[in-house]
């Protein structure tokens, strides 16, 4: 008889259990990495990086199932294969009634593109895969090159250690006691883009160049950003809508506060937000107003009250036997009354770090996020900053005010995008 | 590569217009663009659906309002409802699960059964519903599936929830055995007798799979 096994199946962690019930056409809850090389992608030699990858990346075998009170990662037998760029950034990964593995491998001409869906891993958890394979794709695409060296990727992290639900790790029980009053943030609101598709608009700029306007004004690169999309979304707000805040959603990764490596989901959210009808509304006065928010709510024991308090929902027993459909239905409730809010998300995965002797054949990486309104995600490698903008809207006004705000403090940028309009015209 | 004057941006791209505010660009030596161009997707089957859709309510709509303008006929109209409402039940399911063949079998067991019932209730209890029907539904689906599995080289683990699902649901008719309530034993006795089998043969010889399967499904 053939050896049967048991496949295996482990829970999702606590901030991917929001997910499932939430993903949409319209938001699919998958994100993009995106490398850019500066030769066109061997689909070969990129399978069989994936095929590496894959090795030390066990849970990415999974497909998710629903059980009776939540939904659970089953390995799968799928197979990853690499394919060629056709869908539509970000395409559904998760749906109930047909399933796949929780990501895809695409390539495009010179990119190498890697779409992920969020309740397998935050933006650092799937950077931590996304870096392997691109240092596995380049070591063997270029094995000749690279002969008298030998990269190595300083992989921090053991396979145990990447599958660790950190949230669980790191809760501790606590009585919670204050409630903040929620702010009722302004919605930006708009004629939206057919068939759920979303428009990037990139702006590549040198890091030496806006690096000492960031000096200038004091503070980090996160708010400096931060207080531009704010100014650029207020220029769009009509005035009778005014009194209303303008909120940025700021995912912060808490691997930075605790000592996790998990490549899962390890990650919270900060809410910042700048009332224009009070303030002066200058770029200089949203940056002081958001340093000192950050400030108060970067704090490592607020920190942990928010784990404590997303976590002590999920250990609560009466909560945990509600059957699986209803627990889906409280939970786009509460997520529908978090999404009031805030305006919009900003989010910056930071500094992208490879080996030197990997760095030559890399031009860029490129990061963006589904949504059905509009939000930023920010990278950097070596000396390019990378600005992408993903927005369900037909208007780019605020893209094109942010990058304005940009292009007059004397700093170059180069948009990329993609074409949605079909009456676009393109040149020969 | 492009420019735009009036944004002060370089593009990437062939294309003519700025991204950011549709201006003219400028500049010559366009690049390859960075993103494949995907055009719009009419979903293809879209307007047959419509077409279904309106046809259900011309019927509906005339056999009511023939109905009420000759009311000695009896009340059939309803009889045209139920027939509609039940037809549509059963596509919609079908549409929703077609990529998992397995769990379509058994909501279309589910839904076969409630709407026989339904009928059999309202067209003055015969009883063929749970004569016939039910039992024969049941069998009928899981043949199928045991086929289905073996043909499409299913993973245990992928259909063993549905067949326990069904075969449970296959020794129901004792309960109508018991209390007398069936005319016509053979349907239900061959019903009966094939879920107790297809059950003792998953219990015997899934054992491990089937309990992996409960405490994965289950897990609190």
């Amino acid at each position: 008889m053939k050896n049967k096994r048991i496949s295996e199946w482990s829970k999702l962690d606590n901030a991917a259990k929001i997910f499932p019930a939430n993903s949409k056409k319209s938001d699919t809850k998958v994100f993009r990495f995106a490398c850019e090389l500066f030769d066109t992608v061997e689909p070969k030699v990129l399978q069989q990086a994936l095929d590496i990858t894959l090795e030390a990346f066990p849970l990415y075998l999974s497909v998710i199932k629903s059980g009776l009170f939540w939904h659970y990662f089953e390995k799968s037998h799928f197979k990853a294969l690499v394919t060629e760029e056709t869908l539509p950034p970000c395409s559904t990964l998760y749906d109930k009634n047909n399933k796949t593995l929780l990501f895809r491998v695409m390539y495009y001409r010179k990119r190498i593109s890697f779409e992920v869906y969020h309740a397998l891993a935050d933006g650092a958890g799937a950077l931590q895969f996304f870096r392997r394979l691109i240092f596995h794709y380049i070591t063997i695409k270029y094995k000749y090159a690279l002969r008298d060296k030998s990269p190595v990727l300083n992989i921090e992290s053991s396979k145990t250690q990447r599958l660790d639900d950190s949230f669980k790790k790191y809760y501790k029980e606590e009585k919670i006691l204050t409630k903040k009053k929620r702010i009722k943030a302004y919605k930006i609101k708009g004629a939206k883009i057919p068939e759920y598709r979303i428009r990037i608009i990139e702006g590549v700029i040198p890091v030496d160049e806006i690096l000492p306007k960031v000096k200038e004004n004091k503070t980090s690169l996160t708010i400096f950003l931060a207080a531009i999309f704010m100014c650029a979304i207020n220029e769009e707000i009509p005035s009778r809508l005014k009194r209303k805040p303008v909120v940025l959603s700021i995912p912060v990764n808490l691997r930075n506060f605790y000592s996790s490596q998990t490549a899962r989901n390890f990650f919270g959210v900060i809410n910042v937000d700048y009332n224009f009808a009070e303030g002066s509304g200058d770029l200089e006065d949203v940056i002081e107003v958001l340093k000192k928010k950050f400030k108060e709510n970067l704090k490592p024991e607020i920190m942990a009250r928010r784990i404590n308090k997303l976590s002590s929902l999920e250990h609560n027993y009466v909560l945990r036997v509600i059957p699986l459909a209803i627990k889906n239905l409280i939970l786009r409730i509460a997520y529908a009354i978090a999404d009031r809010s805030y305006t919009s998300t900003l989010s910056n995965v930071g500094i992208i770090n490879m080996p030197d002797d990997i760095k030559p054949f890399i031009y860029s990486f490129d990061i963006f996020v589904s949504t059905d309104k509009i939000q930023a995600c920010v990278n950097s490698f070596e000396n390019i900053l990378r600005i992408s903008f993903t927005s369900a809207f037909v208007s780019t006004e605020i893209q094109r005010r942010f990058f304005k705000t940009l292009t007059d403090m004397g700093i170059n940028v180069t948009i990329e995008s993609n074409i949605i309009d079909e009456e676009q015209e393109v040149l020969l | 590569m492009r420019y735009c004057n009036n944004c002060n941006v370089s593009v990437v791209g062939k294309r003519k217009l700025c991204p950011l505010c549709q201006d003219r660009l400028i500049g010559d030596k366009p690049q390859e663009e960075v993103f494949p161009k995907i055009s719009f997707v009419y979903r293809e089957y879209s307007s047959f659906f419509k077409i279904m859709l309106l046809v259900s309510i011309i019927i509906a709509t005339v056999s009511v309002a023939v109905n009420i303008l000759i009311p000695e006929s009896g009340a059939w109209s309803f009889l045209i409802l139920g027939g509609l409402g039940s037809v549509w039940a059963s596509l919609i399911n079908l549409i929703n699960q077609r990529k998992n063949i397995p769990k379509n079998i058994v909501y279309q067991v589910m839904t076969i059964s409630v709407i026989s019932l339904i009928w059999d209730l309202l067209t003055g209890w015969k009883g063929w519903s749970i004569n016939y029907v039910i039992p024969s539904v049941c069998v009928f689906a899981m043949i199928s599936m045991a086929i289905i599995s073996k043909i499409r080289k299913l993973y245990i683990e992928d259909y063993i929830l549905y067949i326990i699902i069904d075969a449970l649901f296959g020794i129901v008719p004792i309960i109508f055995v018991i209390f007398g309530l069936l005319d016509v034993l053979y349907p239900s006795i061959i019903c009966i007798s094939t879920s107790i089998i297809s059950l003792s043969t998953i219990i015997i010889f899934e054992e491990k799979s089937l309990i992996a399967e409960i405490k994965r499904r289950l897990h609190v």
